[in-house]
Parts: C-alpha cells; sequence; structure tokens
C-alpha cells in the first residue's frame, strides 16, 4: 500500500522539555489516521513539525516521498493544515477568505472556480458566507477553515483538534465533511484528546503519551489486545 | 463608597499596565535628552562669535566701531585683501560673518554721506542656533549706528537729517550660499529655505511611525487571531509572506500620510505664501537651489528607503510579538529612532555636534530622509550617496534577518512557551 506519510524517530524540545522522544508511525493513503493523546502529549508538535511550521531536533519524515525538511515548499503543496485554534481573517468575508486561499493555490480561474465551489459546498454556510467573518460562530468559523483546508483537494489533510468546543451537530457535520473527504480519495491525519470521536472517524490511531508512542493500530485490533470497548480504555490500560 | 474605591483601585491596576509604562518612561527620557543637548547648544550658541572684519579705512571712527563690536563680546578677527579672499579665510577658519570697513568710511561719515559697510554671511546651516550670530552682530551694529549719532549731534552738525542721525552707517548684506554670493537679508533666506522644506520632516516623521505601527498591527493581528499559523502553511514562501506585508503596509500608511499632508498643506499654505513674497534675492536664492525634479526625487528615493528599513526593523521586532497590543509595544523603539533625528535635525546643526551624537544620528538609517534636502541645498554629494548606500544595506540586512526568523521556528516557540 502507498504511503502517505512515514514519521521516523521524530525528537523536539523546547528548552529542557522533550515535547516528542523518537516518534515512529506510517499512514497509508486513503484512510484516517487518529494521533491521540492527552493533553501536553505532543500531538500539536508533531501536526505542527509534519505541516513544515516547526523542525525537528532529530528524525525524518516524509510526505508522499517528500521530505519535510529539504522539500518543505513541495510538501505545503501536498497537504493542507487546520491547526487548533485556528482563525479566518476577520475583516473579510467567508467567501472572501475562501477566495483569497483559492487564489494562492490555483493556476488558472477555472481550478480557481472549482476550488471556491467546492469550498462553499463543504461549508454549507448558505447566505451567511457573504457576511464578515467576525459574525460567524465558532461553529460556523470551524466548518468555514475546514472548508479552507479541504477545498483544494490536497493529498494529505492534517487537521489538529477539528472538532473542539464544538456542539453535538456542529461536530456531527465537520465529522460528515472529513468522511465525505476520505471518500473522494483524500487522506486524513488528525488530532484529539476526545478518543470517542477518533475510534468513529480513524482507521488506525497512535496513542500518544509524554512525547512517546505507546501503541498504534487499528482501532478493532487494539480493542481485542487489550480487551477493552473502547479507545479510551485502551489509553488507560496503555497508560497504567 | 467602599465599592467605588474597590472599582477605581481594579482600574488603576488594569490601566497602568509595562505595556503603557514603558513607552513613557522611554519618552521622559528621550525629552530629557533632549532637552540636555539643546542646553548644551544654546551654551555653544551664546559664547562669544568671531568675526572677520577688514579695516579698509584705518580710521579712528573704523577703530571705534571695531571697538564697539568688542564690546558686544564679538571675537574681531582682522583681516584684509580681496572679498574672495576673506570669503574664503572665512571658509577655512569656519566664521560665518565678515564686515567691510571701506576706504573712506571716515570722510563720508563725517560729512554726512552715510558710509555702506558691507557684511557677508556665509550659509551652511539652517538650524536655528545658526542665527544667533548674524543677530549678534545686527545688533552691535545698530549699537554703532546709536554712538555715531549722538556723536553727529554733539560734534558735526545739529542740523543734520534725522535719517542720517539715526543711521550714519548703513549695512548691506550678502549672503554666500553653494558657492554663490549675491545682496539679500541671511536671516530671510534661511527662513525662506525652512518654510519651503517644512513639509518634508512631518510627512517623513508620519509615514515611518504609520508603517511601522500598521506592520505591527498586521503581524500581530496573525497571531492574536490565529491566521499566521495556517498562512504559514500554504505554498508560499516566507520572505513572499514578509515582502506581501512590508508592501501592503507601506501602500496604507503612504496613502494616509497623504491624507493628512493635504490637510497641513491647506493649513500651512497661507502661512507660506506670506513668507516667501519675493524679493530678487530669494528669487535668485530658489533659482540656486535643486531644481524642483531632483529634490523630488532625491526625496522620493529616501522616503522609500526609510520605509522599506522601518518595514523591516518593525518587521523583525513585531515577529516576537504574541498579539497586536504587545506588537506596538514593541515597536517603541522605531518610533524613538524617528523622534531623535527628527527633533536633532529640525532644531540643531548636525555639523556643529560632537562626534559622538553625530556616530549615532548616521547610524540611525531615518535620520537620512531628513537631512536629504538641507544636503541636496548644500550640494553635499557624499550625505546623498552615502545615505542611500547605507539605508539599502540596512534594509537588505534587517530583511534578511527579519526572513531567516520568520522562517525558524521562533516565530511559533515565543507563544509555545508561553502556553506550555
Amino acid at each position: 500500500m502507498n504511503k502517505a506519510c512515514i514519521v521516523n524517530g521524530l525528537t523536539k524540545s523546547y528548552g529542557a522539555l522533550k515535547a516528542l522522544d523518537h516518534i515512529t508511525f506510517e499512514i497509508n493513503q486513503g484512510e484516517i489516521f487518529g494521533l491521540i493523546g492527552p493533553n501536553g502529549s505532543g500531538k500539536t508538535t508533531t501536526l505542527r513539525i509534519l505541516a513544515t511550521l516547526l523542525r525537528p531536533d532529530t528524525g525524518e519524515a516524509k510526505i508522499f516521498d517528500c521530505d519535510i525538511i529539504k522539500q518543505a515548499s513541495e510538501v505545503r503543496k501536498l497537504i493542507s493544515y487546520l491547526p487548533e485554534e485556528a482563525g479566518a481573517y476577520r475583516n473579510l468575508t467567508g467567501l472572501d477568505y475562501l477566495r483569497f486561499v483559492a487564489d494562492l493555490y490555483s493556476t488558472n480561474s477555472e481550478e480557481q472556480t472549482n476550488f471556491l465551489e467546492r469550498a462553499v459546498n463543504f461549508a454549507n454556510l448558505g447566505e451567511r458566507i457573504k457576511d464578515k467573518v467576525k459574525t460567524y460562530s465558532k461553529g460556523m468559523t470551524r466548518k468555514l477553515l475546514l472548508a479552507r483546508a479541504l477545498m483544494t483537494n490536497p493529498k494529505l489533510a492534517i487537521l489538529d483538534e477539528p472538532t473542539v468546543g464544538l456542539d453535538v451537530l456542529n461536530s456531527l457535520e465537520i465529522r460528515k465533511i472529513i468522511k465525505q473527504f476520505v471518500k473522494e480519495g483524500g487522506t486524513v491525519l488528525l488530532s484529539s484528546h476526545n478518543m470517542l470521536e477518533v475510534e468513529f472517524l480513524s482507521d488506525r490511531v497512535t496513542l500518544l503519551k509524554e512525547g512517546k508512542v505507546v501503541e498504534t493500530g487499528k482501532v478493532t485490533e487494539l480493542k481485542e489486545k487489550y480487551h477493552a470497548r473502547n479507545l479510551e480504555e485502551i489509553f488507560f490500560g496503555v497508560a497504567q | 463608597m467602599r465599592n467605588i474605591l474597590i472599582l477605581v483601585k481594579k482600574e488603576i491596576k488594569e490601566l497602568l499596565t509595562t505595556a503603557l509604562l514603558v513607552p513613557i518612561v522611554v519618552m521622559v527620557i528621550f525629552f530629557a535628552f533632549i532637552g540636555r543637548m539643546m542646553t548644551r547648544e544654546y551654551k555653544k550658541s551664546t559664547i562669544p562669535k568671531s568675526i572677520i572684519v577688514a579695516d579698509f579705512d584705518q580710521s579712528a571712527t573704523s577703530n571705534d566701531i571695531i571697538d564697539i563690536l568688542r564690546q558686544q563680546n564679538l571675537i574681531i578677527i582682522p583681516s584684509t585683501g580681496s572679498i574672495d579672499f576673506l570669503l574664503s579665510q572665512a571658509q577655512q577658519s569656519k566664521t560665518n560673518i565678515i564686515l567691510i570697513l571701506p576706504e573712506s568710511l571716515e570722510q563720508k561719515y563725517k560729512s554726512l554721506q552715510s558710509p555702506e559697510i558691507a557684511m557677508y554671511t556665509l550659509i551652511n546651516s539652517l538650524s536655528p542656533f545658526s542665527d544667533i550670530g548674524v543677530a549678534q552682530v545686527k545688533s552691535a551694529i545698530n549699537l554703532v549706528n546709536e554712538s555715531l549719532g549722538v556723536r553727529i549731534i554733539r560734534q558735526y552738525s545739529k542740523d543734520a537729517p534725522i535719517t542720517t542721525i539715526k543711521r550714519p552707517i548703513i549695512v548691506t548684506d550678502y549672503v554666500k550660499l553653494r558657492n554663490q554670493t549675491f545682496p539679500a537679508n541671511p536671516i530671510q533666506i534661511k527662513n525662506t529655505i525652512r518654510v519651503q522644506n517644512v513639509f518634508i520632516p512631518v510627512i517623513l516623521l508620519m509615514v515611518i511611525i504609520y508603517i511601522s505601527q500598521m506592520i505591527a498591527s498586521a503581524i500581530g493581528q496573525e497571531k492574536e487571531n490565529k491566521t499566521l499559523e495556517t498562512l504559514l502553511t500554504f505554498p508560499i514562501s516566507r520572505l513572499q509572506i514578509l515582502v506581501g506585508k512590508m508592501f501592503g503596509a507601506g501602500i496604507v500608511a503612504v496613502l494616509l500620510s497623504l491624507v493628512f499632508l493635504l490637510g497641513i498643506k491647506f493649513y500651512m499654505t497661507p502661512m507660506s505664501q506670506t513668507n516667501v513674497s519675493g524679493t530678487s534675492a530669494i528669487k535668485t536664492m530658489v533659482s540656486m537651489g535643486p531644481t524642483q525634479t531632483t529634490l523630488y526625487v532625491v526625496l522620493a528615493i529616501s522616503l522609500f528607503l526609510a520605509i522599506v528599513c522601518a518595514a523591516s526593523l518593525s518587521t523583525l521586532l513585531s515577529i516576537f510579538a504574541t498579539d497586536a497590543r504587545q506588537a506596538q509595544l514593541l515597536i517603541t523603539p522605531i518610533n524613538i529612532l524617528v523622534i531623535f533625528p527628527y527633533f536633532i535635525t529640525i532644531l540643531l546643526d548636525i555639523n556643529s555636534l560632537s562626534i559622538i551624537l553625530k556616530i549615532i544620528l548616521y547610524i540611525i538609517p531615518f535620520t537620512y530622509p531628513f537631512i536629504m534636502s538641507q544636503a541636496l541645498f548644500f550640494n553635499q554629494l557624499p550625505i546623498i550617496v552615502g545615505g542611500f548606500a547605507y539605508m539599502i544595506i540596512f534594509a537588505v540586512v534587517i530583511t534578511a534577518i527579519a526572513s531567516k526568523v520568520f522562517s525558524s521556528d521562533l516565530i511559533l516557540t515565543a507563544k509555545l512557551k508561553i502556553r506550555r
């Protein structure tokens, strides 16, 4: 199976704090891969390194065979990143924001129109898409940002806590969009401390604890291995 | 009452933040420094001035005139020779004023013919303090006239015309500017040049401060609104992001400054029209100065380079901010770097400053736009070319550093450190 992402021995420290300690995992093309762990376990740092925002101290990572350090600009063309606390430009309308991103990614007007239509469909904000972002609720902003992340049809979408702080209905809608994106051939790497959500969405998961990988595998296999009913119980077992 | 006190206490705690206090303290130190500089310059300007006096009459009257000048705290450098020689001697000895007492001065004075004394002023500074020497000589000459007028009544003719008694000698002013000498009042000439250049420092000050604030806001808001992290993962280089921000902010800053300039121009037009009422001397002076095109080209280049310098510096500083408010605080040093040369160049003559202060001023890239028009007027080519070269190097080096920092983890780790 083709690999969308190969992570090998990544280490990252912030001063005395070791955020990542030789983490290794692989993501298959066309799957939803979940990165789970409690706050401060290194999820965001891992995603930021893969999104070319941070440089690892040691180790290497490749996305569709492109090295994240040596070929950072190539990697940026393949990925799309949704940070946990992302925002959009408050004085632009939702549509203007999407157009701004479409302009940056497209090479011609036809492609730009396609990106824009796709984003408007994903966001599903109706007429509110023409309102300024500063008037949006948290859920609306998150949907706009997810639409932005998926509009350019990236080969790998990196989503950090995609449903954080959202109510049940908005969370369901966002999960639906992610599933649809994968159905259309995309690959997703997502992180969450909400293990039930990851269990629902992901094909395979990696459990992180204090910057180390403690387990990787299919959710069903892990459940059997740890005789657990859900990921939370697995994580509890592993952490012990 | 107790509740109000509790609320007031809370308000003071909220308002008196480091972000508020640091710029105020810095400004107080800055103004104290400027005040000290001004006092020093004033003291310098009040020490006895040297003037060259060429006495071609060598009479008792000419000696009396020289004595009165001496009594007025002027140091007399006696000389003789052609006017060209005297001018070059003045240039070498850094003396700005030459008085020529002509042959037959005494004879004309005694026969009530009001002899003419020529006063040559070399203009090589527009500082207000440089006017003090001229004013001192003029006031001494008034005393000379007073004394000689009294003597006319007492010794020569009680029936002399009142105009001759009031002004027994006439002073004709000449000015040497940009290697040309022509009859003109030096103070009037300086005022004309000052009025012509009045807008330049104001627009420079506004543009540079505006652009720093725009960039700081732009980067600070990107961080505060959590848009920067996403922007950095788009398929565009970090340098492109920086250049985009710098130019975007630059255009807005220039537009805002132009609007303000227009307002100031409407306000200042009546005053400038009054001052530039054209005597032939002033017309001569204006025609001698740099052409309008040269002036605008040099100023446009220096303004553009100053904008790039301000943009690169504020970008570099704003990178370390976590939000827009902190970014505004971080660019306070830029405001000081702009206001400092602004005040110094408006109030003092840069050439008369101490070597350390001169070095400090020349290190600040924002000094050059303020001194460009004066340098152009006095044909100081090394300052113009050197200034351009220095500003280009400064902007390139700072942009390169900013780009390097922007491409590194630092852009995010400042925030990370706080979060973790």
